[in-house]
C-alpha cells in the first residue's frame, strides 16, 4: 500500500466514522465517563511506553515519547 | 378597553419577568464555573524493569543484555483557580546493566575509573559505570553502582470560560552521565458537536547534548591499534521536533474512537557514540578478552518518523470493557511497524477491575541494520542495534485498579473541612518477548491521592 492509498484509506475510515456516529448527550454519557473509556493510555502505561521508545524502533501516535530528551531510538 | 389595559399590562410584566429570569438564568452560567480540577492531585508512580538478552548494541550486537531499572516518580495536579492548571513530573531512573562495563573494558585495570580528556577531546578515562543513554547500553553490573537519570516536566493548562478550548505550554528537562536534555511544548484542545468531537493538537521540541564516549579502542590513550585513523564524531547535540494531531469521537453511547497522527523529525547526533561494528571484510583482534571493534555505530544526521494510530473503546456491558489500539509505523531510515494492543478492563464491583492486556508488535529493519561481521567497511552508514532489526514482540499481563467512587480511604487533616483522600490504586504487570530472544518483566504501579 503506498502513500496515497494510506491517506485514501485513511479518509475513507474517518468519514465513514463520522457520519455512522449519532449526537449523545451529556446525560447520556455514563458508560463514555468510565475512566476505562479514557482515549488514552493510563497513568501507570507511561512508563511502559518510554521502554517500548527503548526497545523498539518505532514510536509516537499513542500518548508516549517520540524521541528525544533519552538515549531512545 | 380597561379590562384589555390591565390583562396587557400583567401580561407585559409577565413577559419582562420571564425575560429578567432568563436574562439573570444566562448571567448566572456564566457566573457560575465548575472547577477544571477540585483538589491538588498527586500521583506516586513506580516501576520496575528486568530485561534479559543477548544482542547488547555496545558489543556490536552480539553480547549480555542484562539490565534492571528503578523508576521511582511523582506527578503533581494544582489547580491555580477555576481555570488554570499546574502540573509538576519528576523522577529518576536508577540503572544497572552487563554492558557497560565493555564501553571500555580496558581501563577497568588502568585507569581507576578516572576522568580526563584525551588528545581529541574526548573523555577518554571516564569510567565506564557512569555511561548510559539507552537501556540496552548502559548502567553497571550488579555489583556495579546504578546509574541515574533524573527527568522532570513543569506544565501549564488554561480552560475557557465554556470549557471547550483549553490550551497549554510546558517545560522539561532530563540529565544524566553523559546525556543532558531539555524540551518545551505546547498543547490545544477545542471540542465541539456538543462535545462529542474534540481535536487535539500537541507540538513538542527537544534540545539534547551528548557527551562523546568512545569504546576503548578508539581512545588514543588507551594506545590500541583501532584508535589510529579513527574518525571522531563532530557533532554532540540531537534536536527532535515533533507535532502531534489527535481526533476523538463518540459514536454512540458505549463507543468512541480517536485518531492520532504524528510527525517527527531529528537531526544532529542520531547514533549511540559508544556502540560498536564489526566488518566482515575485515580481521577481528582480541585484546584481554575483548573483540577490538572496527568502528563505532554510523547513522544519517536526520530521520523523520510518521506514526498513525488509532484507538477505539467499547463499554460491552456495566462489567467489560474493551481498549483497543493500533498504529502503524514508517521512517527514512526504513523501519516500518505495526503494533496491536488490547484490553479488557472486568468491573468486578464498583471498586475494583482487572484488566488482562496484550500487545503485539512487528517491525521490519532499517536498511543500515546488519548482524555482527555483516557490514561492509565500504558502507557509509551501519549499526548492530537489534532494536533497530526486523522482529516480533509479544506483551502480556495483568492490571488491578482499585477506585472506590469516595476513595479508599480519606484522613482529616484540619478543622477546616480539608482532608487528604486515597483515590485509587493501579498496579500491573507485564511480560515482554522478543522474537530475538530478548525478554523482560515489568511491573508498574499508581497511588493517586487528593487533598
Amino acid at each position: 500500500m503506498n502513500r496515497v492509498q494510506k491517506i485514501m484509506a485513511l479518509a475513507i475510515l474517518i468519514g465513514a466514522t463520522l457520519s455512522s456516529c449519532s449526537s449523545v448527550k451529556a446525560y447520556e454519557r455514563a458508560k463514555l465517563n468510565d475512566k476505562e473509556m479514557v482515549l488514552t493510555p493510563k497513568l501507570s502505561a507511561l512508563y511502559e511506553l518510554q521502554f517500548h521508545t527503548y526497545r523498539e524502533a518505532a514510536s509516537g501516535a499513542n500518548g508516549g515519547k517520540t524521541g528525544g530528551g533519552c538515549g531512545c531510538n | 378597553m380597561k379590562r384589555f389595559l390591565i390583562v396587557l399590562l400583567v401580561a407585559s410584566s409577565a413577559i419582562l419577568n420571564a425575560q429578567e429570569k432568563k436574562d439573570s438564568i444566562t448571567v448566572d452560567k456564566t457566573a457560575y464555573k465548575k472547577k477544571v480540577l477540585d483538589n491538588v492531585e498527586i500521583n506516586f508512580l513506580y516501576s520496575n524493569y528486568l530485561q534479559n538478552g543477548n544482542h547488547a548494541a555496545v558489543t556490536g550486537g552480539v553480547g549480555d543484555e542484562k539490565l534492571t531499572d528503578n523508576t521511582p516518580g511523582i506527578l503533581i495536579n494544582i489547580p491555580l483557580n477555576e481555570d488554570d492548571i499546574l502540573s509538576v513530573d519528576f523522577g529518576v531512573d536508577f540503572t544497572t546493566s552487563a554492558s557497560t562495563d565493555q564501553i571500555n573494558p580496558f581501563a577497568v585495570a588502568t585507569s581507576g575509573g578516572g576522568e580526563g580528556d584525551d588528545k581529541n577531546g574526548n573523555t577518554g578515562n571516564k569510567s565506564a559505570t557512569f555511561l548510559k543513554t539507552s537501556a540496552s547500553s548502559g548502567g553497571g553490573g550488579d555489583d556495579k553502582p546504578a546509574h541515574s537519570r533524573a527527568h522532570g516536566t513543569l506544565a501549564y493548562t488554561h480552560t475557557s470560560d465554556n470549557r471547550t478550548f483549553s490550551w497549554g505550554a510546558d517545560g522539561a528537562f532530563s540529565s544524566e552521565q553523559g546525556y543532558r536534555s531539555i524540551g518545551f511544548g505546547a498543547v490545544m484542545r477545542k471540542s465541539f458537536n456538543d462535545e462529542n468531537s474534540e481535536i487535539n493538537f500537541n507540538a513538542k521540541a527537544y534540545f539534547d547534548n551528548i557527551d562523546l564516549i568512545y569504546p576503548g579502542e578508539f581512545r588514543v590513550s588507551e594506545g590500541l591499534s583501532p584508535s589510529v585513523g579513527f574518525k571522531p564524531l563532530n557533532i554532540n547535540h540531537r534536536n527532535s521536533f515533533s507535532a502531534a494531531l489527535s481526533f476523538s469521537q463518540i459514536l454512540n453511547k458505549r463507543m468512541q474512537i480517536a485518531f492520532n497522527a504524528d510527525i517527527i523529525y531529528q537531526q544532529g547526533l542520531l547514533s549511540t557514540n559508544y556502540q560498536r561494528v564489526y566488518f566482515k571484510d575485515k580481521p577481528v583482534k582480541t585484546v584481554k578478552n575483548t573483540n577490538l571493534a572496527h568502528d563505532i555505530e554510523r547513522l544519517p544526521s536526520t530521520r523523520s518518523k510518521h506514526p498513525f494510530g488509532v484507538r477505539f473503546n467499547y463499554a460491552v456491558s456495566d462489567y467489560v470493557i474493551l481498549r483497543t489500539f493500533y498504529r502503524h509505523y514508517t521512517d527514512d531510515w526504513g523501519v516500518s511497524a505495526n503494533t496491536y494492543d488490547i484490553q479488557v478492563p472486568l468491573k468486578l464491583s464498583a471498586a475494583f477491575t482487572m484488566y488482562p492486556m496484550y500487545r503485539h508488535h512487528s517491525q521490519q529493519q532499517s536498511i543500515y541494520f546488519a548482524p555482527k561481521r555483516a557490514h561492509l567497511s565500504t558502507e557509509t552508514f551501519y549499526t548492530s542495534d537489534y532494536d533497530l532489526s526486523t522482529f516480533t514482540s509479544s506483551q502480556y499481563g495483568m492490571g488491578f485498579t482499585i477506585a472506590p467512587p469516595l476513595g479508599i480511604f480519606k484522613l482529616d487533616t484540619s478543622n477546616e473541612g480539608k482532608s487528604v483522600r486515597f483515590k485509587s490504586f493501579d498496579l500491573r504487570y507485564n511480560y515482554y518477548s522478543r522474537s530475538d530472544g530478548l525478554s523482560a518483566n515489568i511491573i508498574t504501579l499508581n497511588a493517586q491521592f487528593s487533598f
